[in-house]
């Protein structure tokens, strides 16, 4: 078949479907939902980076203040205030207070999904002492969690295929019940080259909705480099879904002695897809890779806790004959500091030593969690495009796993540039400011990310593939009456 | 010639006969089977959990109390720091309605100076726990998938004896057809409740016997409620799938606004819900929340002095008191006294900063009810987390009562420092009589009275819907054509 004819049945197939007013109010339902999900994801998004830049600009200034009061006691214009003495490592590094916000930037398309976690941003607080310590608390009713946010990654996961099956579901399966089909087949065109026009005209509905959306989120959410290449593979899966949706759609009609029947089995296969498979792949996922258990890792803390708390004087003992140009050499004036600097100082140090381990330990599980999840989503596109969307908004846990990484090494290196003003009470000087440790955000690879998505990618594409044969051949052995 | 059954008995032979056709049905015969399975996998499932959550929280509980008292000598504030975890017991209905526990944690952790939110949620940890749509449990199973059944089963009731032409003779005989509805109604009701009876009736009775003798009757109401809610729920969804069938022309029309409906409610509005409540009513973050009441605490508020002045008021209220002329000459710990106003300081400016957050949970509350007024799935589940003692308001009671019992605590080891101190020292230790004379924490889950005054709301919006369906129903009836 020449492509004239076959645009002259496009054509055609656009405007039968366009004169149905039910397609157009269900594309206009599709359009708004998808715009209003969008929208809130790039005020969601919007809010997250401005927290993420307030926490970094009240870092600087907290430390420009301290750099600035330094220089004036040192002049002798400013007395130190009690506790806030920019000179005493203790007071200004120690302190939680002086803990640095650590973040990564948002990626360009965080707007697609609010992932599983709460809505604030993940910032950490890293400073001298271990943060091992407290959870993530929330005051937010979980309820919402339980919910789910209103996002894009809805939208392309469950409510999508949905539309597209309202849409597709008696593509076939009406004119049989019309008794026009066995017409449809005396045409010069084959009947799969018809369906096939049904199935493009949607096919081309559909995407260009959720292309128009995409696009709109990503210049919203501010273009940077690395949005095209993003917005390009989510879009490509959004794209395979659409089509393994249509493929199933046309298999299902091509046998469906009724569009009530087909309607009905396309509404059990999205069950499957959306609601019964990624349960149960949670189910296996969690028996293959338990998730961490919480009360242990409080117990052993605690019980890690207690244990040094009771070998104070070893441990204090046991750092300073480590680095003994770290000992003390004046008599403290007060009986607060000995505290802090010769007992909780190196016993922060000696818990993340021994402690550093289990939380490292949650974050393989997790990624291990997420690597069975991926595979699992071979099963069910409805679960690939959840995850792939996760992953593009920066909710993979390889991604929370770097960024621990990432603060590991900046608290290393953060202890080590004031480890000896802290243990020695060594007054801090105008060069530990200026030459103080930054983070460096090193987010997961390129090629770490290609990996994922591309196992998710195959699953997408092995649904495509996989419907869309069975339609070619479903409809080359229908029976049209 | 028979004559035609008139009024109630038409309506019992309508239901006897739909009732046979439903259970004929290989199609309904089918789903309910599946159902059955995944209801029970699902129970299973959970009673698995619940039964290892439940000896993992009481050796956690144990193993934590043993290291409070083993902690060994220090300070008593540092003990406080060092703090205790308390995990909010559950009732046997858990493990099929496991309501928030996948996104609240289950521990608090006690210290001093400040209330603690909940921490460690499992979803944080758990990858899997959000990969479908919130159908983890068996009651949220039973509510959107049986949800679903009961509207697709109504849904094609009418129509299907529409599109086969039963419909224009049983009218053109002069058949009353409220009353054909009516039985209509009642058979599907019938053929529904015989697929779920075994179901319930078996998990009321696991339930109720897996619970502890003294809440035996407690569980066994909340169970009875529970039942009762979902009742209502399938009943609205019975008469609003019917409705549409009087409507449709053809099943396939009939079955595309039954699933519009059935997305619309349960996959749709609890998210719009959610989102209409956390975008008007804001939850803080917590670290704007500790924030605001440091802030407080600093420099006061609505005419109450802030810290410094409360200790230099404090200082002179003690020497005054005491008649001494330093803090140092004073015959108590100066710093028990000012850890204890510290902390009735801290508390009070907490106190002031949470009620205000509980206005923000009850304005949220209330746009999710408004929705759950417009989709029933909201008040459904809603009510079936109150019952099982998995909602919100159960774990801000808990976390309430675990807040009181807090204060107690710390204002203990205040205590301790106002008498074993002398002067303005601090430094001193403490040991394992100390901690000991620190009591555990124990709680008790609410009556099923208070449950029910918390989901009040949603029970009256599910018993609103069961009996608006049917009116529905009953007005759709006098315009039904054939």
């Amino acid at each position: 078949m020449s492509a004239h004819p076959y645009l002259r049945l496009l054509a055609l197939e656009w405007k039968l479907f366009a004169a149905a007013p039910v397609n157009l109010a269900l594309l206009g339902l599709l359009a708004m939902l998808a715009a209003f999900a969008a929208y809130n994801g790039v005020k969601r998004s919007e809010i997250q980076r401005s927290l993420i830049a307030e926490a970094r600009v009240a870092d600087a200034q907290a430390w420009a203040d301290k750099r600035r009061d330094l220089l004036e006691i040192e002049a002798g214009r400013k007395e130190p205030a009690e506790y806030r003495d920019p000179r005493n490592a203790s007071a200004s590094v120690l302190s939680t207070r002086a803990n640095r916000p650590l973040a990564f930037d948002l990626p360009p398309l965080a707007a697609v999904s609010a992932g599983t976690a709460r809505d604030d941003p993940q910032i950490l607080s890293v400073g001298i002492g271990s943060r091992h310590k407290s959870g993530e608390a929330s005051l937010d009713d979980p309820g919402h969690r339980l919910d789910g946010p209103f996002d894009l990654a809805f939208v392309v996961a469950w409510l999508l295929p949905l539309v597209t099956l309202v849409l597709s579901y008696d593509v076939l399966a009406r004119d049989r019940e019309q008794g026009i089909a066995p017409l449809l087949a005396s045409q010069s065109v084959t009947l799969r080259a018809i369906v096939a026009g049904r199935l493009a005209v949607r096919f081309l509905a559909l995407f260009g909705i959720m292309a128009g959306v995409g696009l709109l989120t990503a210049f919203a959410s501010g273009w940077i480099p690395r949005t095209g290449g993003d917005l390009t593979v989510w879009l490509a899966a959004v794209a395979l879904s659409i089509g393994a949706w249509l493929g199933l759609s046309a298999a299902v009609n091509a046998w469906a002695r009724s569009s009530a029947l087909s309607a009905l089995v396309l509404l059990t296969f999205w069950i499957g897809s959306a609601l019964l498979i990624p349960t149960t792949a949670g189910v296996v996922v969690r028996a293959l890779s338990p998730p961490p258990d919480r009360l242990n890792y409080l117990l052993e803390l605690r019980a890690l806790e207690t244990d040094l708390i009771k070998r104070t004087d070893e441990i204090r003992d046991a750092y300073y004959a480590e680095r003994p140009a770290n000992r003390p050499t004046k008599a403290f004036t007060d009986e607060f500091t000995p505290y802090f600097i010769t007992e909780l100082y190196p016993r922060q140090l000696a818990f993340d030593r021994r402690f550093g381990p289990v939380p490292r330990r949650i974050e393989a599980q997790r990624v291990e969690q997420a690597q069975y999840l991926r595979n699992a989503a071979f099963l069910s596109p409805s679960l690939s495009m959840k995850l792939i969307s996760d992953d593009l908004a920066g909710h993979a846990p390889e991604r929370r796993a770097a960024l621990n990484a990432a603060a590991d090494r900046f608290q290393e290196r953060w202890r080590i540039h004031f480890d000896r003003k802290i243990a020695a009470a060594v007054p801090l000087t105008l060069s530990d400011y200026d030459n103080k440790p930054e983070f460096e955000p090193i987010d997961s690879s390129v090629a770490g990310r290609a990996s994922r998505h591309g196992v998710i990618f195959a699953g997408l594409l092995l649904w495509f593939c996989g419907t869309s044969l069975w339609a070619a051949t479903a409809l080359r052995r229908a029976r049209l009456f | 010639m028979p004559t035609e059954p008139g009024g109630g008995r038409l309506v019992l032979v309508v239901a006897r006969g739909e009732l046979q056709q439903q259970l004929r049905d290989g199609l309904l015969r089918l789903a309910g089977l599946l159902m059955l399975v995944l209801l029970v996998a699902s129970a299973l499932a959970g009673w698995s959990q619940y039964s290892r959550d439940l000896v993992e929280g009481k050796r956690f509980t144990a193993e934590v109390r043993a290291q409070w008292l083993d902690q060994g000598e220090k300070h008593p504030h540092r003990a406080a720091h060092f703090g205790s975890y308390v995990v909010k017991p559950e009732m046997t209905l858990a493990l099929f309605e496991p309501g928030l526990k996948p996104f609240a944690g289950r521990t608090l952790w006690l210290e001093a100076h400040s209330r603690s939110a909940f921490s460690y949620a499992p979803a944080d940890d758990d990858v899997s726990a959000a990969a479908g749509l919130g159908l983890s449990s068996g009651a949220a199973m039973l509510q959107l998938l049986g949800g679903l059944l009961v509207l697709v089963t109504a849904a094609l009731t009418v129509v299907r004896e529409r599109e086969a032409g039963t419909l224009r003779q049983i009218l053109a005989q002069g058949i009353e057809p409220r009353a054909w509805l009516a039985g209509k109604y009642l058979g599907v009701a019938a053929a529904l409740a015989l697929a779920f009876a075994p179901l319930a009736l078996g998990l009321t009775m696991v339930l109720v016997v897996l619970a502890p003798e003294p809440a035996r009757v407690d569980v066994a109401a909340r169970v009875g409620l529970s039942t009762l809610g979902n009742a209502f729920y399938f009943l609205a969804l019975l008469g609003v799938g019917l409705t549409l069938s009087t409507i449709a022309r053809s099943s396939r029309t009939a079955l595309v606004l039954a699933l519009g409906f059935w997305v619309t409610s349960g996959v749709l509005a609890p998210r719009v819900a959610s989102h209409l409540a956390t975008s008007l009513e804001p939850v803080p973050t917590v670290e704007a929340f500790q924030t605001a009441i440091g802030e407080d605490f600093e420099k006061g508020y609505d005419g109450e002095p802030g810290w410094d002045t409360r200790l230099d008021q404090l200082e002179a209220r003690t020497l005054e008191r005491y008649q001494v002329r330093g803090l140092d000459d004073l015959p108590v710990g100066f710093s028990g006294l000012r850890m204890r106003a510290m902390d009735g300081w801290t508390n009070q400016v907490a106190d002031r900063r949470y009620a205000e957050l509980e206005q923000v949970y009850e304005s949220q509350a209330r746009w999710r009810s408004a929705v759950a007024i417009l989709a029933p799935f909201i008040a459904a589940r809603n009510f079936s987390q109150g019952m099982a003692g998995m909602d919100w308001p159960h774990y801000r009671h808990f976390a309430n009562r675990a807040e009181l019992y807090r204060r107690s605590w710390v204002e203990r080891l205040n205590q301790v420092l106002e008498q074993s101190l002398r002067g303005e020292t601090w430094e001193m230790d403490a040991g394992r009589e100390t901690w000991a004379s620190v009591p555990e924490f124990r709680y008790v889950t609410p009556s099923v009275g208070w449950a029910l005054a918390q989901q009040a709301g949603a029970f009256l919006i599910l018993l609103g819907w069961a009996v608006g369906g049917a009116a529905l129903l009953f007005v759709s009836g006098a315009r039904l054509k054939p």
